[in-house]
């Protein structure tokens, strides 16, 4: 690794917040393709800074609210700074519940794809753009308990490469990460509402979609919020409340085509019923 | 009757089940055993079930209609029987009808760590 002097400062902002990340030439063009749709104007008032710079055990990263050792890869590197972005912009906007989650949202209305990581989340919520979809994250989402809207974290969506194979269940956390740029015009730039949840799963050899009743989505929700456990009743108040308003169903895929295609039907039935 | 919220069919086999469940190893509590609610929780309405918060595990517990009508009457230190009489007024069929589908639910309950026995 070269320890060259041409580090540059990237200002990424959502949420009305910004993150300083300053990075090393060598590092910035992944940084860059990273938060392509998150660049902005630098502000002084930024929420935290991020360093990446090269070490004697390879990429580090400074300034991390949650530290955590990285295997000094430049890939490695980059997931963390994902991941720290948005940990700066958690703590920086207490007010919103941050869901474990992608969404996408056509005709004013978005469609939460919520699910552990490996579900399909980013595959799924790519796919979706095809129909029609503007992007509003594919990791974690933000939304706001007060109104029910999702608010952009467009950060671009980091998919599994997937060799010809079969694979079982550890193999698949292990898969590389390849980052898929989403073109400006197809980023959502504005808080949507949320108008429909779906809990997808990966299951080979079908493709189906079942409600999901509101008590079970209420769970479902509360699994993936972020800080459970650290805003406790509030969260949960806040997924109930959403889980009674907002239709849920749950997906089962391994076909993505074929999912987002289901996905895209309800979520224009579920609008067309709303409006 | 026990409590929603997890899937547990054949076709749901692909489904990431809720994690939200505690497991416990009571014994059946018998008939006539008094219980109590587990107090330190916290309950939202999700419309007509409800959700279950226990805070020092955090862990949720969703209940259905049925579920949440045993836990209603939980309040006041009952036992399976008084429980399934209540219900039976409630309904207008007789307590003993009701009483395996209470047993059930009140074991749920307790395996999700919800009930507990009263002490005397």
């Amino acid at each position: 690794m070269r320890h060259d002097g041409s580090a540059a400062t990237l200002a990424v902002g959502a949420i009305g917040r910004q993150v300083a990340v300053r990075t090393i030439g060598e590092a910035r063009p992944s940084i860059v393709e990273l938060f392509s749709n998150m660049l902005e104007r630098p502000r002084v008032d930024a929420v935290a800074r991020l360093s990446v710079r090269g070490g004697h055990h390879g990429y580090e990263v400074d300034g991390a609210l949650v530290p955590e050792p990285l295997d000094g890869s430049l890939d490695d590197a980059v997931r963390h700074v994902r991941h720290q972005v948005t940990l700066h912009l958690m703590a920086a906007r207490p007010d919103l519940v941050w869901l474990h989650a992608a969404a996408a949202a056509r005709a004013g209305r978005a469609v939460l794809l919520a699910g552990h990581s490996g579900s399909g989340k980013s595959t799924l919520v790519t796919r979706l753009l095809d129909y029609g979809f503007t992007y509003l994250g594919d990791d974690a989402i933000p939304f706001d308990p007060r109104t029910g809207h999702a608010h952009p974290l467009p950060m671009n969506p980091r998919r599994r490469i997937y060799p010809d194979r079969d694979l079982n269940d550890g193999e698949l956390a292990l898969l590389p990460r390849r980052v898929t740029p989403v073109a400006r015009e197809h980023v959502c730039a504005s808080p949507v509402p949320i108008s429909l949840v779906v809990f997808p799963a990966y299951a080979e050899g079908h493709v189906a979609m079942r409600p999901c009743p509101p008590s079970e989505s209420a769970l479902e929700l509360l699994q993936h919020c972020v800080e459970l456990g650290r805003r406790g009743d509030g969260v949960v108040r806040a997924a109930c409340a959403s889980a009674a308003t907002w239709p849920a169903a749950r997906l089962w895929f391994d076909h993505t085509d074929s999912a987002a295609a289901m996905v895209s039907r309800l979520h224009a039935s579920v609008a067309s019923v709303a409006s | 009757m026990e409590p929603g919220g997890t899937p547990a069919s054949a076709e749901e086999a692909g489904a990431e089940a809720p994690a939200y469940v505690p497991v416990s190893s009571e014994p059946p509590a018998p008939d006539a055993e008094r219980l109590r609610r587990e107090t330190a929780v916290l309950e939202c309405d999700v419309r007509d079930e409800l959700l279950v918060y226990l805070p020092h595990a955090d862990a949720a517990v969703a209940l259905n209609v049925s579920a949440r009508a045993v836990w209603s009457l939980c309040g006041h230190e009952s036992s399976i029987a008084e429980i399934a009489a209540a219900l039976g007024t409630r309904y207008g069929v007789p307590a003993e009808w009701l009483l395996p589908d209470v047993r059930d639910a009140v074991a749920s309950l307790r395996a999700h760590g919800l009930l507990v026995a009263a002490v005397p």
